[in-house]
């Protein structure tokens, strides 16, 4: 997919996000910038604590407070994001901009029934009346592909399985016809049949709806299945940015490498899984230098000192690494 | 080569009760495992697969027996171990009806030459009771159960899935470790320290560290604590509950090499449990795959990859996202639905409901396990009708 040139729709630039807890401050997103097309799928991938989830969060603004948005700015449709009042940022959430969780039953409120759930966003945002909004809630779930969805409309959260309570969420979310879906780790907490049926409702849905998607996972799986462009995050920072293909087939950063290599695979034999040593690191401790020299089987004195820059490797291809070109070369089987 | 058989199942059932109202009369059961058998050779790895619901983390506590199975035998070494934890009445109720009762019968038939249609431990009380009677065989069994009990405990292990639940946060890694090692009686003083740290050595933890606490540790370290508690007692076979799955992917397969290597070094047996069958594939020289309480499946790694014959299996193999881009056009199977309820599981065959080449039968007889060929075992009318090209 060419979309080089075309308006980007959501454009992040420098984002900065830091916790203030009492052990010291978190920077869990330290000067994060991509873009996002109009229909296209960007994967955001990441292990647990390099800031994937809170980028998301960060672009809904739906920190707790000891979260701050540092510096940065979040340009949808020609404006800031964080610079518009809370009223006016409500109109976006939910309505252009929505959002899925990974654990729907947390997501959803247990005390309402899945349909009254629908219905709220629809009447809030769109202005339909009560009839109106139920019968669209319908529609939803039945595009969806929850079965009997008059009956389940009236049914609560607990009634419903893991995959279902997920298609429910995702109704709710295409209820007004956002232009852009974030979802943080859809499928993560699904069995893998069922993950299947979700990621594949996902991508009809997207085309039918000609929506962004954001997709958030540890899962490599699924971004190689689903993605168009790939942003890998470690420890608050994007280390590695460009079209799927190019990245899962040359990457250019070693913890993309690595992370590549060590996945066990069902469609190639492998003997020994690559492993990346050490461990993830300290959010409040992040090492100096690249932070992920310490686990860098590349690592070089610089790397310790100096803090690399995301540069052009290839055309439309980022990474944040001194030495790139030592990966030249090596290709992931 | 044969094969030594380390542990063998027979006809595992564990089905819980529901309980409901003021007298928590039982009103259904939950039936997580219902008549699984298999066998585990020495020094291999068997990879048991399935999604949640499946009972493969039932079969692995029902093994350890933390759980008490509902019917079934678990044979470890040529000995039944079975009623090793039941209360005393059930035990014995259990071996009058498994082997006095039926060896007397046998005898009043065949003589002595019921012992050829005999096999394994059967054979072998049999001849004891040959040589020494009824009482004979019951003393033989019956004789030293708390010493039975230890040596059981001993020869299974576990490593859970959960590095953080699964050690005490007020103990110290040494304690934790060291915990075994001293109910066992294995070693004392001095040389509890030196075991503790030969074993934080072996998986790649500073011995110094054993002074520390729990949350002073990585997940990934803890789970390295975790497969040092399990080794401490040098056991036959050590079952992994999804042992890496909480873990994140670059520290996962630390951890896989880590149990490669020590079950190379210490000539472990390893019954591998995880929903994952990317990671079951990497680790196992055989894998069964479970359904809603039922093994559907079992087949060496390589015969299960190439020739797959149950329709879950092969809908299993193709629902997994394939981390290369260049694959993603790939014709996957989608099931339908979801997995029905293990208190009213489906007719006949349980996965009919699901199953894209489900017929008439499918929901009116249930399919036994039958070995197809050496060492490949299937339930399924139909075995081999769904086909996918990876």
């Amino acid at each position: 997919m060419m979309s080089v040139n075309r308006e980007p729709i959501l454009q992040v630039k420098n984002l900065k996000t830091y916790f203030y807890t009492e052990d010291g401050v978190v920077r869990a997103v330290d000067g994060v910038s991509f873009e996002l097309y109009p229909g296209e799928t960007l994967g955001i991938v990441g292990e647990s604590g390099s800031g994937k989830s809170v980028t998301s969060l960060s672009i809904m603004r739906l920190l707790d407070e000891k979260g701050k948005i540092e510096s940065g700015e979040i340009i949808f449709k020609g404006r800031d994001l964080l610079k518009l009042p809370e009223h006016e940022m409500r109109k976006i959430r939910g309505n252009e901009i929505a959002m899925i969780f990974q654990e729907p039953m947390v997501a959803l409120n247990p005390v309402y029934t899945i349909g009254d759930q629908i219905m709220e966003a629809i009447m809030l945002h769109q202005g339909a009346d009560e009839k109106k909004a139920r019968e669209m809630a319908v529609d939803l779930l039945r595009r969806v592909g929850i079965p009997e969805p008059e009956k389940r409309v009236d049914q609560y959260p607990h009634q419903l399985s893991g995959g279902m309570r997920q298609r429910a969420m995702i109704a709710m979310a295409l209820s007004c016809r956002p232009s852009i879906l974030i979802a943080d780790e859809p499928t993560t907490a699904l069995d893998v049949t069922i993950q299947a049926q979700i990621l594949d409702l996902m991508k009809e849905l997207q085309e039918e709806y000609g929506m962004a998607l954001i997709m958030i996972t540890h899962d490599m799986g699924v971004i190689a299945e689903i993605a168009d462009r790939v942003a890998v995050m470690y420890a608050g920072h994007i280390v590695e940015y460009g079209e799927v293909h190019e990245i899962f087939k040359r990457p250019r950063h070693p913890y993309t490498y690595g992370l590549l290599s060590s996945i066990p695979r069902l469609d190639v034999e492998q003997e020994k899984l690559k492993s990346i040593p050490g461990t993830v690191p300290d959010p409040l401790n992040f090492p100096t230098g690249c932070r992920f020299h310490p686990r860098c089987e590349f690592a070089e004195d610089r790397c310790r000192e100096e803090e690399p820059e995301m540069v052009e490797v290839l055309p439309d291809h980022y990474s944040r690494c001194f030495f790139w070109k030592k990966l030249e070369g090596l290709e992931v089987k | 080569m044969e094969k030594k058989t380390v542990l063998k199942v027979e006809n595992l059932v564990k089905h819980f009760p529901i309980r409901a109202g003021v007298f928590r009369r039982i009103v259904g059961w939950v039936k997580a495992v219902d008549g699984v058998s298999f066998e585990v050779y020495e020094g291999e790895t068997l990879g048991l697969v399935g999604e949640s619901g499946c009972g493969k983390t039932t079969v692995g506590m029902t093994l350890l027996r933390l759980y008490e199975p509902t019917s079934g035998r678990i044979i470890v070494e040529d000995e039944d171990t079975t009623y090793y934890f039941m209360p005393a009445l059930r035990a014995r109720n259990y071996i009058k009806k498994t082997y006095l009762d039926r060896f007397e019968k046998l005898y009043r038939e065949k003589k002595d030459g019921a012992l050829e249609e005999l096999d394994g431990v059967d054979k072998k009380y049999y001849e004891i009771f040959l040589k020494e009677g009824r009482s004979g065989l019951y003393r033989y069994l019956v004789s030293n159960i708390p010493d039975k009990r230890r040596s059981f405990r001993r020869n299974v292990q576990i490593i859970f899935q959960d590095p953080y639940s699964s050690l005490d946060p007020r103990m110290r890694v040494k304690n934790i470790v060291a915990e075994g090692i001293k109910a066992h009686g294995l070693a004392q003083g001095e040389e509890v320290i030196k075991r503790v740290s030969e074993l934080l050595t072996g998986v790649g933890i500073i011995p110094e560290h054993m002074y520390r606490f729990p949350h002073e540790f990585s997940g990934g370290q803890r789970q390295r604590i975790g497969i040092a508690r399990a080794l401490a007692l040098q056991p036959k076979v050590v079952i992994a509950d999804e042992a890496v799955a909480a873990l994140d992917v670059s520290i996962r397969s630390q951890i896989i090499n880590l149990m490669e290597e020590l079950q190379e070094r210490h000539k472990l047996t390893y019954i591998f449990i995880s929903h994952d069958l990317s990671v079951v594939k990497h680790v196992s020289d055989r894998i069964a795959v479970m359904y809603l309480g039922k093994m559907v499946e079992l087949a060496p790694k390589k015969e299960l990859f190439e020739n797959p014959l149950h329709p879950y299996t092969v809908a299993l193999m193709s629902a997994i996202p394939i981390p290369d881009p260049n694959k993603r056009n790939k014709k996957r199977i989608i099931l339908q639905g979801d997995v029905p309820s293990p208190i009213n599981p489906p007719k006949g065959c349980r996965f009919h409901t699901r199953c894209p080449v489900a017929k008439e039968i499918c929901s009116e007889k249930e399919p036994p396990l039958v070995e197809v060929k050496p060492g490949h075992f299937v339930a399924c009318h139909f075995p081999g009708s769904l086909k996918w090209n990876s």
